[in-house]
């Protein structure tokens, strides 16, 4: 039963979490670039989507760690093929973990008091470590599901 | 016209553009006059703080003391010798 409800709430953050970043990148950003004119930088938009989605992708972080680390515990990998899968997921989790809170202190800290300019070139490695992020977790994901 | 003096408290990404200077002695009294004199010696400082029409940027917040400018006078708040002008940005990104 407990195996039940942490992978049911790991999967969840995984879809809140993956999904805010593929929404961000691949939704998002190309409709505000168009919304404004060449060479502006939707800061309005981006900004604000930056803020909301900050409560999403932290719970996600939260949320995959702790039932993450309990899905281990409580049922840990049994074969050297799972446990090379769980090591691949962890790596992929800690580059997600890592880009995103780079973003969060370093990048996005920036955009908010950049120029249009500045902005475009900061949001431009943003969106390189967005789809990173997307990667990772489509791998972390896919592991996961072979294991459990 | 009469001189200010204030402290500043802006975040680290900030200070990079005004030398990480922690005080400004500035002509005026308002928070106009204070960016004015910023924008002057630095550059580019409105077009980091405001948006096309001339309204700052709506997930920065400029304080002076513990007060927020858009809960008193906006751009024309009065600042006072001594004072503190800090900014405050919003809690982003994922």
């Amino acid at each position: 039963m407990l195996k039940v409800v942490l992978l049911n709430i790991h999967l969840i953050s995984t879809i809140v979490w993956v999904g805010a970043v593929f929404m961000g990148t691949f939704i998002d950003w190309p409709s505000a670039k168009r919304s404004v004119k060449e060479n502006e930088f939707p800061f309005r938009f981006i900004i604000g989507q930056g803020s909301r989605v900050f409560y999403s992708v932290y719970s996600g972080i939260f949320l995959m760690w702790t039932t993450g680390i309990g899905l281990v515990l409580t049922h840990p990998p049994q074969t050297p093929r799972e446990i090379m899968m769980l090591v691949g997921k962890t790596v992929a989790l800690l580059f997600m973990t890592g880009f995103t809170m780079y973003g969060t202190f370093s990048t996005w800290p920036k955009i908010q008091l950049a120029t249009h300019a500045e902005a475009h070139k900061l949001y431009e490695n943003y969106m390189k470590r967005a789809v990173g992020t997307f990667t990772f977790g489509i791998i972390g994901a896919v592991l996961g599901l072979w294991i459990y | 016209m009469e001189k200010t003096n204030v402290k500043i408290k802006f975040p680290s990404q900030f200070g990079q553009y005004i030398s990480n200077i922690d005080t400004l002695e500035f002509d005026g009294n308002s928070v106009d006059d204070f960016i004015s004199t910023l924008d002057n010696i630095y550059g580019d400082i409105r077009e980091r703080m405001f948006e096309g029409d001339g309204k700052v940027r709506p997930y920065i917040n400029i304080f002076v003391g513990s007060k927020n400018i858009e809960s008193v006078d906006g751009m024309n708040t009065k600042i006072s010798n001594g004072d503190c002008v800090s900014l405050l940005l919003s809690r982003a990104g994922g």
